[in-house]
């Protein structure tokens, strides 16, 4: 049996009342520059393997969030004007809104960004902590008591360590984050190269 | 004939000739033959295919599209969905457009996807199965393996990288269909490239009935905008309305074009009568013109109309022009010459006012041989003009039966100028400077000078066009054909162009969606080289680690393709999606009847297109069209200075010299002066200068008629260069940069023909 079926949750009105969970919200909350190496698992219904793939993470306050793949040299830049697909040539391809990857890309920028008000109003929140490690629960309002939640992230301390989306049941992407910093001043071609152009 | 008879017949044959021309006029609704239409500027005829097609693109199709961006600042977070569907709704009942949809409540893209998708092997499968099979035969060295083999293979590894593409997770759900990715390589090809709009923002696309560069897509146009964005308010009261198309940005430039055209008209008016106040013992008299000036507008108008079906609103405001040359015989023949008879007027001044008006109507009159509609109204427009504004002022000055204009003293006294080496000196580095500043003259041909510069609307059209497009700047291009089949083949063409280039380009267009013919037809003998595809494949997608029972959807669908490729003809294959291409989509191609386009959009401009496709940049090919007809109006230009310089000789013989010296000195001089101001010229430059060079040519004659001792025509040209030069200097101030640059080159030039006639020796003043 999942684990989350065991662990009952805490509330989110109850974790916004916990000082312990507050320090962590404000840590992974704040408005600042990071860079994360990450490792992504992608499960498809008709492959028997999952698809492994490593990346950069970078995030810049008012940029949004980047994601690279130095396979292929895509990039997927989430930020508030929807999500933007640059390829290894640099040209650009904006992802529908009504596609079906969309939503979770956009999940995952809100997630990264961990705006708690704005993550309430998508999801119901619920959290458990153990000794060193914490885990939140996003889930769809109104789910079905059996479904997991829509996305699940670790952390440990005050650090996101792992995010897991779900779709219909089945856990679709897990990106674990292997190495990261903060505060990192990203210089202007990088920026440029990785990010939305004005 | 007794002179009261005389002056009686003479306003009898006035009278008639008003009478007949206001009779015409009215009786063939003078109004609604003048066209506003900048596209009636394009030739038509078999001669300029492309600018016929690009005429009916722009006409029919592209430029009734309006765009609307509606937002509301009271919820910042959300589309007003529900009032852009109200103001859809209300322009639908307004009667005015074609089509009007909301974006968020139809969406036809997601339309068109189900639609291809659900046909994806008879639409995309063919030229996917050619482009396979080119692929398999460039192949270096030659694989060891089948066709069909290989297509196994590689389709089966095409997938797998597929899924390392970030959008992978999007459309898994398609993929048990279509593991050849046909419908998500297409769909990502033609998906924008760049940002959906942003989430505040509903849109709205329409397709107005009329065409908005005339009256009726404009007004009525703007007005069911207003009353649809008033109805969707009454919800919203906070929504705002950004809204663009080539109806508000063409009427916003007609209206300002008519408002200053009022106030510039009234000012010239008051600039003439200053002049003649001035100059005229008793001003008021001037009024005496005034007939001239209107017969031979009237003349000017009934013949256009009687040559042309529509005239253009252009021929109207360089019509104007007339007005100085008419303005100019009254004035000669109105005004006395010392050395005339008071009696009889006319007799004085008759040889040198037939042969200005005859050098005058033969240089305009060769535009009469023009390719170009705009120069061949304005050429009967101005030669019918001048010949009406004489016999006008003939018969008028007959019927008057005196010089009614008596100048003032100093109308006639000599200028004093410096003679000798000082003159020469100084007309030496006039020359030099006119030369100097020739040399730096540019051109440039922009048909944006046409109307009166919107800053505003034109920051607006780019936000919306940008909402919408993605990008406000992206080139245009158009495949075309008189078969579907032709069409589709000339953008392959050009496709392969593009993506083969230097640096490579994917245009994208509609035409995808469908196979060329050729690939259509080949399809069945291919399939038939592929039995074994299906077994290769599963077997390829199995050892690959695929769960080749998830793909039982697409090996059925396979089946049941390979027993019937071909159903219906080639064309079948487009009227059966034109119902889905609705909105947006069905703006970018035309498949109900030849010649049939699709069009397509490219990151930046391809050096070169190839057959069958053309830029589509509206601005390009109208510019190009502007270059056009200043080439022809320059060479008929020179063609006819040449003829003037011949019948001049021929005339005048012995004084020919002087006459000719004082129209080419203006015209260095003004093109001198004009280069100096750094101004580019355009087309505008050289009818003004033009309509100078002609009234140069006046002052000459008349000036050199007086050398001869036949009259003394001082005052009269004073007053006519200075009343010229009054109006169109007036002009020169306008907004719209044609009327300033055809205001500025015709007073340039004028000034410089009577300076040189002052002080040119053995002229009138001497």
């Amino acid at each position: 049996m999942p684990v989350i079926a065991l662990a009952q949750p805490t509330p989110l009105s109850a974790l916004r009342d916990d000082p312990e969970w507050r320090e962590i919200f404000e840590a992974i909350s704040a408005d600042i520059s990071r860079y994360s190496k990450f490792k992504e698992t992608r499960r498809f219904s008709f492959t028997k393997h999952p698809v492994e793939l490593v990346g950069e993470m970078r995030r810049v306050p008012g940029k949004g969030v980047s994601l690279y793949y130095p396979k292929d040299g895509q990039t997927v830049i989430i930020d508030a004007r929807g999500v933007l697909l640059r390829d290894a040539r640099g040209h650009n391809r904006a992802m529908p809104r009504r596609s079906a990857s969309h939503g979770p890309l956009m999940s995952l920028e809100s997630v990264l960004q961990f705006d708690v008000e704005r993550l309430a109003l998508l999801f119901e929140l619920s959290g458990e902590r153990t000794d060193s490690g914490w885990t939140l629960y996003l889930s769809a309002p109104q789910r079905p008591s059996d479904e997991p939640a829509a996305i699940v992230v670790e952390g440990v301390e005050r650090r996101i360590a792992r995010i897991k989306i779900r779709r219909d049941g089945a856990e679709q992407l897990e990106i674990r984050i292997v190495e990261a910093r903060e505060n990192v001043n990203f210089p202007p071609d990088e920026i440029a190269r990785f990010f939305r152009h004005p | 004939m007794t002179r009261p008879r005389q002056r009686w017949l003479a306003r009898i044959a006035l009278l008639a000739f008003a009478v007949a021309c206001v009779g015409w006029l009215v009786s063939r609704d003078f109004i609604s033959r003048v066209s506003t239409n900048a596209l009636d500027l394009l030739p038509a005829g078999a001669a300029f295919p492309e600018l016929t097609l690009v005429r009916e693109i722009a006409n029919d199709a592209q430029a009734r599209v309006v765009m609307i961006a509606l937002r509301d600042p009271d919820s910042p977070n959300e589309a007003p969905r529900e009032a852009a569907a109200t103001l859809a709704r209300s322009l639908r009942d307004s009667g005015e457009f074609d089509e009007a949809l909301s974006l968020g409540e139809t969406d036809s893209a997601a339309t068109l996807a189900r639609t291809v998708f659900a046909r994806r092997m008879e639409l995309l499968l063919p030229t996917w199965l050619a482009q396979r099979r080119a692929e398999f035969a460039q192949l270096s060295p030659a694989p060891n393996l089948t066709f069909s083999d290989w297509l196994a293979l590689d389709s089966a590894e095409r997938l797998q990288n597929a899924l390392s593409r970030p959008d992978a997770l999007g459309w898994q759900d398609v993929v048990s269909n279509d593991p050849l990715l046909l419908t998500v390589d297409l769909l990502s090809r033609l998906t924008s490239a760049n940002s959906e709009p942003p989430v505040d923002v509903a849109l709205v696309w329409a397709r107005s009935k009329a065409s908005p560069l005339a009256e009726a897509g404009q007004t009525p146009v703007t007005r069911a905008i207003e009353e649809a964005f008033a109805q969707a308010r009454l919800a919203r009261p906070g929504l705002t309305l950004q809204w663009t198309g080539v109806h508000r940005l063409a009427k916003a430039s007609r209206d300002r074009i008519q408002k200053e055209m009022a106030a510039l008209n009234a000012l010239s008016v008051a600039a003439v009568l200053g002049v003649t106040m001035l100059f005229l013992r008793r001003p008021w008299r001037v009024f005496h013109v005034l007939p001239i000036v209107a017969l031979s507008l009237l003349g000017a108008w009934t013949a256009t109309t009687l040559v042309f079906p529509q005239v253009h609103i252009l021929v109207v405001v360089i019509g104007a022009l007339l007005c100085g040359v008419a303005v100019d015989y009254g004035f000669h023949l109105m005004v006395p010459h010392a050395d005339g008879d008071p009696a009889h007027p006319i007799r004085s001044v008759l040889r040198p006012l037939l042969a200005s008006c005859f050098t005058t109507v033969l240089g305009f009159s060769l535009l009469l041989v023009s390719e170009l509609p705009l120069l061949r109204q304005m050429g009967v427009f101005v030669v019918s003009g001048l010949l009406s504004a004489l016999i006008a002022a003939l018969l008028y000055v007959t019927q008057l039966g005196e010089a009614a204009l008596t100048p003032r003293a100093f109308a006639s006294r000599a200028v004093f100028f410096p003679r000798g080496r000082v003159i020469v000196a100084v007309i030496g580095l006039a020359c030099a400077v006119a030369l100097l500043g020739a040399s730096r003259l540019t051109w440039r041909d922009d048909i944006r000078e046409l109307e009166v510069p919107s800053p505003d609307l034109h920051r607006e059209d780019d936000a919306v066009r940008a909402l919408f497009n993605g990008s406000a700047a992206r080139t245009l291009y158009l495949s075309h054909g008189n078969t579907l089949a032709e069409a589709r083949d000339a953008f392959e063409r050009f496709r392969q162009s593009a993506i083969n280039a230097v640096e490579p380009i994917q245009p994208v267009s509609l035409a995808e969606i469908f196979p060329t013919e050729t690939d259509w037809r080949e399809a069945p003998r291919t399939l038939t080289e592929l039995t074994d595809f299906p077994a290769a494949f599963a077997s390829t997608l199995s050892e690959r680690g695929f769960d080749v029972t998830t793909f039982e959807p697409f090996f059925s669908a396979w089946d049941r393709h390979v027993a019937t490729p071909m159903r219906g003809d080639y064309d079948s294959l487009y009227r059966e999606l034109r119902p889905v291409l609705q909105g947006p989509l069905g703006a970018a191609l035309h498949l109900a009847d030849p010649p049939y386009w699709f069009l397509s959009t490219a990151d930046r401009p391809l050096p070169a297109v190839t057959t069958g496709t053309l830029a589509v940049s509206q601005l390009e090919t109208l510019n190009h069209l502007f270059t056009r007809y200043r080439t022809s109006a320059l060479t008929l230009s020179l063609v006819g200075a040449g003829l003037l310089v011949v019948a001049v000789v021929l005339l005048y013989r012995g004084q020919s010299v002087r006459i000719l010296l004082i129209p080419a000195g203006a015209c260095l001089f003004a093109f001198g002066a004009l280069g100096f101001a750094g101004a580019p010229l355009n087309l505008f430059h050289l009818l003004g200068a033009f309509l100078g060079l002609c009234l140069s040519y006046d002052y000459a004659i008349f000036s050199a008629a007086h050398r001869a001792g036949a009259t003394t025509a001082r005052p009269a040209i004073r007053l006519s260069a200075l009343t010229t030069a009054a109006s169109f200097g007036v002009l020169s101030f306008s907004a719209i940069p044609v009327i300033s640059a055809l205001g500025s080159t015709v007073t340039l030039l004028v000034l410089g023909a009577l300076v040189l006639v002052e002080v040119l020796p053995g002229g009138a003043t001497r």
